[in-house]
């Protein structure tokens, strides 16, 4: 339906931009102003038709805006073109304006859960097809005035708000007794109906009907014995509960009659009711924060023809009554989500059930996608289910009337559920209906305990963020003890005294006044605020504890963290999963769901498989690949040209890739270095005979070590030379420095091998001879003409350049290597001469090339 | 107990960690520690900051610890060719290390200073030494600057272009430590070739014989 409805709006909307482009072509052959129109304007008839048109255009205009709930400024006829885009912009800014505010509307209502879009509709996976029942209900939601829709759900919100607020505890009001002692739980049980054994401690009384007996309770019971353990152990599941019967549809909710049961005789009339059916489903509203053990609410039952809403709190003591009916092993109940029910149904009235069939462990069997009620009475009933009624506050009286709704709902389906469920178990195998039930036996068999108090309980219940010291926690330890008091006096939940969060604020800072407490605690809890002085008394006396750190026993550790599901030292398929590297966090776990449901049965699952797995290390030993032959592939269809591939071989076999090259490379180097230190070894062995007892200063300094060495050693001694005549050849008109080499073949530099007054002398003569001087390569700073001072310069500059030939930059630096430019005298030479550089500028660079070399 | 046995991919090692510590080649599953690469089981320890004593466990797939690195480490002799060739650095991409060679290829950079040894800054434009699509021997080393890619060096005799290419795709062949010329125009260029025999025949035994290209 919805597709059809987008298919047509994507037709109408394709339609409309076909005709828009129509238009925009007609309007373009209009006569334009500035051109034609002036001219087709002076006729008369031209004018009129302009102006009917017009008018024709504004009425469809206001038309068109007022259909979509928008009033437009329409403009007078013969107004200007810029006045009408002004108002059709106007009127457009309007609608989008609508769109967003009715957007944002929507989405504030999809956050305060006014408005549940199912999740079917707005999550819909592609396998599960829409029902019709689905669109309905989506349709009622998203009608197509959405605005009022919403406008009316947030007022009936609000009201319901100043509704649903509870007033009083009803424990006061209808006197509910709750035994929040540390005493183990005493059963509630009065008469045990359906009795099969005798039991020490029951005091039977012979009645006149069917195996009715008096139970007593007596002081040596323990709260681990469940009244019915044997009645259950022994429980058959009658013979045609496990053969396939009718699937009874449901009656419509509104042919159904709903009865309120709150009142002792409509609770007897309801107990007879029960008592001559074969079946029917239940389900409890529980409250379980203003109560230390939580509270039954509302009891609902459907059978086949009825519904009946128990109201627990007018008639509290007498629902146990009710226990024959649920005792009674001929009855089948049928729960969803029963583990929970059964304890509160045991505590609260001491009722027991036997004979119990639960959806949920069916669904499960079955392996539906889904385990939630919604989905069992969407996939059964085809119903969809408005759950916003889970966590509402049950205990408010009178029930409203579609909580009241909610409630018979929960219960109508199931028994038409069951009915399908159990035809399907049965349809795929006759053993899966008995697992079933005895699964159910064992949720029967739990018998309700209270829960014990455990002064370290909060390592388990609190994640802690960091790691307490002394004091923090002594204070943890005695707000939990304290919280826990307060919660069983007052008959609240732990939880609404102080909230973990609070708790966990106050043991970290530690407050010094009261403020410092309220601000640990926002919004305040009413009992911090009544018992504040005992909050401020206890933080003292944490201040005053000597201040170490606590170290968690491994012991601790390894408990809190398996109570929380962390670590668990067995290690199965689940943790396994649950501890796995990779990453699941992109796949959404569903809470409909439930845990992840894992075969253990079957084999080869386990995982204790990979460790007895066989080493790969067999297979890898006995595939050594022969290095020597090569695999040769040729293409299908060609022939195999023997000659080529021997050729193709043999290259590969003389190809040295320049790994290896550098390999040979840095062995010869290696034993060159070997000759070479075997070399000074002997000479050093040789001088050694007959060594030298007097040292004066006219000794060479020989014996030094050979700074420079590692870098001289980068010199290529060929190429050097090579250049340096090349050199001396480019600048034959010059007066060019006949000094010995800069490099000492020895590889040392002057100053390393002369003595000061020797490299005077010798830089002497050199400053007579020189003007240019070139150094190639490595220049060290041993060098001498580095050292030119300015009076360097000034001989430079005395050279006369008029008789000097300067040829050699005039023209480009051209000879056998053409890339060889040490100095970029080529770009230079170039610049220069363009530019008719005078004399003196060219003395100056050539000054500069002193200077730098 | 299992210092020097031989284990393969999915080996288990060991039933717990226990007191030693995850090195290389080991994986932990389901609490028990298995080998990732086949290799030999080796233990070694050494001591931390606070003086205890840690004992750690890997797979080492030989007994040169050169051997074991997967990518390209400090000092390690590459083989790489210019991808392109910009004012400070030059692009290149790793082709094998030391004699192996790799499906992927790692970008890598040359950077200027890093063209001969003990000299700052230099004047002399890049073509001078590398040009794009050369390929050269370089070692991966350290910079201070460059930290997200491996950097090239070249400022070692051995090091340098190995193979070039003149303007046709014709080889260019070596005149000279810095210079090649080209087999088919006979121009010369500048190049900073590798100080490494250019065709040289492996003896297994014998590595100092070698030819150099005549």
């Amino acid at each position: 339906m919805v597709k059809q409805r987008v298919t047509a709006m994507r037709k109408q909307v394709e339609e409309l931009i076909r005709t828009g482009a129509t238009l925009v072509r007609e309007s373009n052959g209009l006569p334009k102003s500035g051109a034609d129109y002036e001219l087709y304007n002076s006729y008369p008839t031209f004018n009129t038709f302009m102006k009917t048109s017009e008018e024709r255009l504004n009425a469809l205009m206001a038309k068109v805006t007022k259909s979509i709930g928008i009033v437009m400024r329409v403009p007078d006829v013969g107004s200007s073109v810029e006045h009408y885009t002004e108002c059709v912009i106007e009127a457009q800014d309007n609608i989008a304006e609508r769109v967003s505010t009715l957007h944002e509307v929507l989405k504030k209502a999809d956050k305060d859960e006014i408005v549940k879009v199912p999740e079917y509709i707005t999550k819909a996976a592609p396998t599960n097809r829409k029902t019709e029942s689905e669109i309905s209900a989506a349709m009622k939601t998203f009608s197509a005035n959405i605005g009022t829709v919403l406008a009316q759900k947030f007022r009936e919100r609000r009201e319901e708000a100043a509704e649903t607020i509870v007033h009083e505890k009803p424990q006061r009001t209808y006197n509910i007794p709750a035994d929040n002692s540390a005493a183990p739980f005493a059963s509630k049980l009065t008469v045990k109906h359906h009795a099969i054994k005798k039991r020490a401690g029951i005091v039977l009384i012979d009645d006149d009907e069917s195996g009715r007996k008096e139970w007593n309770r007596s002081e040596t019971e323990t709260e681990e014995e469940h009244p019915y353990m044997t009645e259950v152990l022994h429980f058959k599941v009658p013979e045609e509960q496990l053969k396939s019967g009718e699937t009874r549809k449901f009656k419509p909710l509104e042919k159904t009659p709903l009865t309120m049961v709150d009142t002792t005789e409509k609770l007897e009339a309801l107990k007879d009711v029960l008592n001559s059916v074969k079946e029917f489903s239940v389900d409890l509203e529980h409250h379980q924060v203003r109560s230390y053990l939580g509270l039954t609410c509302l009891i609902q039952i459907s059978t086949r023809e009825e519904d009946f809403l128990v109201d627990p709190f007018p008639i509290w003591d007498q629902i146990g009554m009710l226990n024959e009916p649920f005792a009674n092993p001929n009855i089948l109940k049928v729960f969803h989500g029963s583990d929970n029910d059964i304890l509160w149904l045991q505590r609260d009235f001491g009722v027991h059930v036997v004979n119990l069939f639960d959806t949920y462990v069916a669904m499960k069997k079955l392996k539906f996608p889904k385990f939630s009620l919604a989905y069992l009475a969407f996939r059964f009933a085809d119903v969809v289910l408005d759950k916003q009624y889970q966590l509402a506050d049950w205990r408010a009286r009178p029930l409203r009337s579609a909580m009241v709704m909610y409630a018979r709902e929960d219960t109508h389906y199931l028994l038409f559920a069951y009915d399908s469920l159990r035809e399907l178990l049965l349809k795929q195998d006759a053993k899966l209906l008995s697992d079933v039930y005895s699964e159910c036996r064992d949720l029967c068999i739990r018998p309700y305990k209270k829960p014990v108090f455990n002064p370290k309980g909060f390592m388990t219940e609190i994640k802690f963020r960091f790691t307490l010291n002394s004091r923090q926690d002594f204070a943890l330890t005695s707000l939990y003890r304290w919280r826990d008091v307060i919660a069983r006096t007052e008959d609240e939940s732990p939880q609404f005294v102080l909230p973990n969060h609070m708790l966990l604020a106050l043991a970290e800072t530690l407050p010094r006044d009261t403020g410092g407490i309220y601000a640990c605690c926002n919004p305040l809890p009413h009992f911090v605020k009544q018992h504040t002085g005992d909050i401020y008394k206890i933080m003292m006396e944490a201040r005053d504890v000597k201040l170490e750190k606590v170290e968690l026993t491994a012991r601790e550790k390894i408990n809190a963290q398996e109570v929380r599901g962390v670590m668990n030292e067995s290690m199965d398929q689940l943790t396994s999963i649950l501890n796995s590297k990779i990453d699941f966090s992109h796949i959404k776990f569903d809470e409909e769901r439930g845990e992840i449901d894992i075969d253990k049965s079957q084999v080869g699952n386990d995982i204790q498989q990979k460790d007895c797995q066989t080493s790969l290390l067999s297979v890898l030993e006995s595939s050594t690949v022969q290095n020597m032959e090569s695999m040769i592939i040729v293409e299908e269809g060609k022939n195999v040209d023997c000659k080529k591939i021997k050729k193709l071989l043999n290259e590969l076999n003389q190809f040295v890739t320049p790994y290896e090259c550098y390999t040979v490379m840095m062995k010869e180097k290696e034993r060159l270095e070997e000759i070479e230190r075997q070399e000074a070894k002997r000479k050093k062995l040789e001088e050694g005979d007959k060594p030298k007892t007097l040292f004066s200063h006219h000794d060479a300094a020989v014996n030094r070590k050979a700074e420079f060495d590692a870098k001289l050693l980068n010199v290529d001694t060929v190429k050097l030379n090579s250049n340096e005549t090349e050199e001396q050849q480019q600048k034959s008109p010059m007066e060019v420095d006949k000094d010995p080499p800069v490099f000492d073949p020895s590889r040392f530099s002057d100053d390393q091998l002369m003595s000061k007054k020797a490299m005077k002398r010798k830089r002497d003569a050199a400053r007579k001879n020189i003007d240019v001087s070139v150094v190639l390569g490595e220049s060290s700073s041993s060098d001498p003409k580095r050292a030119k001072t300015s009076e360097d310069k000034k001989e430079v500059e005395d050279f006369d350049y008029g008789t000097a030939d300067n040829s050699a930059f005039e023209k480009t630096v051209k000879n056998n290597e053409p890339d060889f430019d040490p100095f970029h005298q080529k770009y230079r030479v170039k610049n220069k001469s363009k530019k008719n550089m005078s004399m003196k500028k060219s003395s100056n660079r050539q000054g500069t090339i002193n200077y730098k070399k | 107990m299992i210092t020097g046995t031989i284990v393969a991919p999915g080996d288990k090692v060991l039933d717990r960690v226990g007191q030693y510590r995850l090195g290389n080649g080991l994986y932990e599953a389901n609490k028990r520690i298995y080998s990732s690469i086949a290799g030999y089981v080796n233990i070694y320890t050494f001591k931390d900051k606070s003086d205890n004593l840690v004992q750690v466990i890997e797979v080492r797939r030989s007994t040169d610890p050169r051997e074991n690195e997967l990518l390209p480490y400090v000092g390690a002799v590459v083989t790489a060719k210019v991808m392109a060739v910009g004012l400070r650095f030059a692009k290149c991409d790793i082709i094998a290390i030391g004699d192996k060679v790799y499906k992927k290829r790692f970008s890598a950079l040359l950077p200027k200073k890093k063209l001969r040894p003990l000299e700052p800054e230099l004047s002399e434009p890049f073509k001078n030494f590398v040009r794009t699509n050369d390929y050269i021997l370089a070692k991966v080393c350290e910079d201070v600057g460059i930290k997200d890619k491996f950097v090239l060096s070249i400022a070692e005799d051995e090091l340098g272009v190995v193979l070039c290419r003149g303007k046709f795709g014709e080889a260019m062949k070596k005149v000279d430590w810095n210079t090649v010329i080209s087999t088919r125009t006979g121009k010369t260029e500048p190049r900073k070739m590798a100080k490494v025999p250019q065709n040289c025949v492996l003896f297994n035994d014998d590595s100092s014989a070698m030819e150099t290209d005549a």
